[in-house]
């Protein structure tokens, strides 16, 4: 125990602590919006394609991280444009996107000159390695994401809902829409430092899948989701330090035991409320 | 007392070029009860759509009236056909019933305590006061369906639109349906959506028939044959009594 509490000694470790929480909060929120609204596959796509922007960003010698949120949020507003406005098929679309993502990432990687920088930290993250910067870029983010879910909570929980009805009563359904894929992506790209872009999407969907076993409401789902990535987060952190292992992977390692955990107790609860019923 | 709600003057509606319906008049007055029959791909959901202004149409005009004065933003009541959601979403009874409150509230949703009175009220009407604080997706098909019978009405509409509202419903609450649908009619225009002619003819005091165009017959008589005849191929099912009333002819 003390070792652990050791840790708080440190200032990348504290720095780490608090990404966790940021991560939480922006994953707890985007993700019950894409889970309850049926979109994962959409945000799988808007997020390997960001890859595209990272590998741009490094040939253009800008921040990757810049290149990939620009990049990613063009893509994002393109699906939502394809899927609604054309009639290619909306996962055909988001498959092409998501590989052509990639494949340009690895392209322009390549391409640039000189030292090739270290994928790993794209694709798995590096959540121990995060800077006050990017803290401060990521703060900035969650309060922008915190407001904006805070004040229009109602429209946006109504459009994700019925989005047909919405319609007849002249909300402002595709404005609304376009905002949140765009947000979608930029969460995506804010985490990506922290778990890598090949995790990030357990992040946003498996709290929202544990939370749903407990609570079938708007709300109760997103403050749950919050609360369970934040202690997966921190388990995860503490495991990958004492067992040495990376920490993108055991977090999202102690998430998925904390849904077969929860499952189990769901389901030994259920049997007994049954028997409970049955016999009286 | 019986004013007009909605004026449909010489519409043409097309997709992709292709003329889905022409030549469209309708008058609606507060005390109609309209079926509005036809064939699928006929048109009935596009001139639904057209109604709500959801879609524009091609050519011609249409106007909505409130208190004899025409108004910009219809106040209709709508209830669509069940497959449109996702009956798995986190929300509850409470939450969809006071969402046919939308365009009354600003853009923030803040419901004020008049709105939570007309809830109470249609709450009561509907008779799902026992579900209110339920989530949907703890539900059965006929609790669904009282539940967007109560999202339509909230906002006590001029006109309430029902689109193919006897599906996945049970006898029982069909009986019911048409009951709350008569003593809303006292105070507003009801259009029923159905390609069931059978079970709706006996209710309504008027049916309207789409394939492209449109054939208005102001009171509820309909034969097999006066449909095939005039461009309405659907079929005259019913179960128990059967209308025995005829249409007059087109002119």
């Amino acid at each position: 125990m003390s070792e652990i509490l050791q840790l708080f000694q440190y200032d990348f470790f504290i720095n780490a602590v608090i990404a966790a929480l940021l991560t939480s909060i922006t994953c707890g929120i985007i993700g019950t919006y894409i889970v309850t609204r049926r979109i994962v596959f959409i945000s799988g796509g808007i997020t390997h394609a960001s890859f595209g922007g990272i590998g741009i960003g490094y040939y253009l010698g800008i921040n990757p991280v810049f290149g990939a949120a620009v990049f990613g949020v063009l893509s994002a507003l393109g699906i939502e444009y394809l899927s609604k406005k054309t009639k290619v098929r909306e996962d055909s679309a988001i498959a092409m996107l998501w590989s052509f993502g990639m494949a340009l990432g690895i392209i322009f990687i390549f391409l640039t000159p000189g030292y090739a920088p270290n994928m790993t930290t794209y694709l798995f993250g590096s959540i121990l390695t995060v800077s006050a910067e990017d803290l401060w870029f990521m703060g900035i983010f969650t309060v922008l994401l915190m407001l904006f879910f805070a004040l229009f909570y109602r429209t946006i929980m109504l459009i994700a809902f019925d989005e047909e009805y919405a319609r007849t009563h002249r909300m402002p359904v595709n404005t609304i829409s376009y905002i949140l894929i765009a947000y979608v992506a930029l969460t995506v790209v804010v985490n990506i430092r922290v778990v890598g872009i090949i995790l990030v999407l357990s992040l946003l969907t498996i709290p929202q899948t544990i939370a749903n076993l407990f609570t079938d409401k708007f709300t109760k789902i997103i403050f749950l989701s919050i609360a369970i990535a934040f202690f997966g987060a921190l388990t995860g952190l503490v495991s990958a330090y004492l067992f040495n292992i990376p920490s993108g992977a055991s977090i999202i390692f102690v998430l998925v035991l904390m849904f077969g955990f929860a499952r189990t107790i769901v389901a030994i609860f259920n049997r007994n409320r049954k028997n409970y019923l049955n016999k009286h | 007392m019986n004013e007009l709600v909605l004026k449909i003057r010489n519409i043409d509606v097309a997709y992709d070029n292709q003329l889905v319906l022409t030549d469209i008049n309708l008058d609606i007055r507060t005390h109609d009860f309209i079926a509005l029959i036809g064939p699928n791909g006929g048109g009935k959901t596009t001139l639904l759509k057209v109604i709500m202004r959801i879609i524009k149409p091609l050519q011609g005009t249409i106007e909505h009236f409130q208190n004899g004065k025409p108004i910009k933003i219809p106040s209709i009541g709508y209830l669509p056909q069940t497959n449109h959601f996702d009956s798995r979403f986190p929300i509850s009874v409470e939450e969809v019933v006071l969402s046919g409150l939308m365009s009354e509230v600003n853009i923030f949703r803040a419901y004020k305590p008049k709105h939570y009175k007309q809830l109470d009220e249609t709450l009561q009407r509907t008779k799902i006061e026992s579900l209110r604080k339920k989530s949907i997706g703890k539900l059965s098909g006929g609790q669904m369906r009282r539940v967007f019978l109560a999202r339509a009405i909230i906002s006590k509409p001029t006109l309430l639109v029902l689109d193919e509202p006897n599906t996945f419903i049970d006898t029982r609450f069909e009986n019911e349906l048409y009951n709350i649908l008569q003593e809303l009619n006292k105070k507003m225009a009801v259009l029923i959506v159905s390609h069931d002619v059978g079970t709706v003819v006996s209710h309504v005091k008027s049916i309207a028939c789409v394939n492209r165009k449109l054939h208005y017959h102001p009171a509820n008589e309909v034969t097999q044959e006066l449909l095939n005849a005039y461009d309405c191929p659907i079929d005259l099912i019913t179960h128990g009594k059967l209308p025995h009333r005829v249409l007059n002819t087109h002119k």
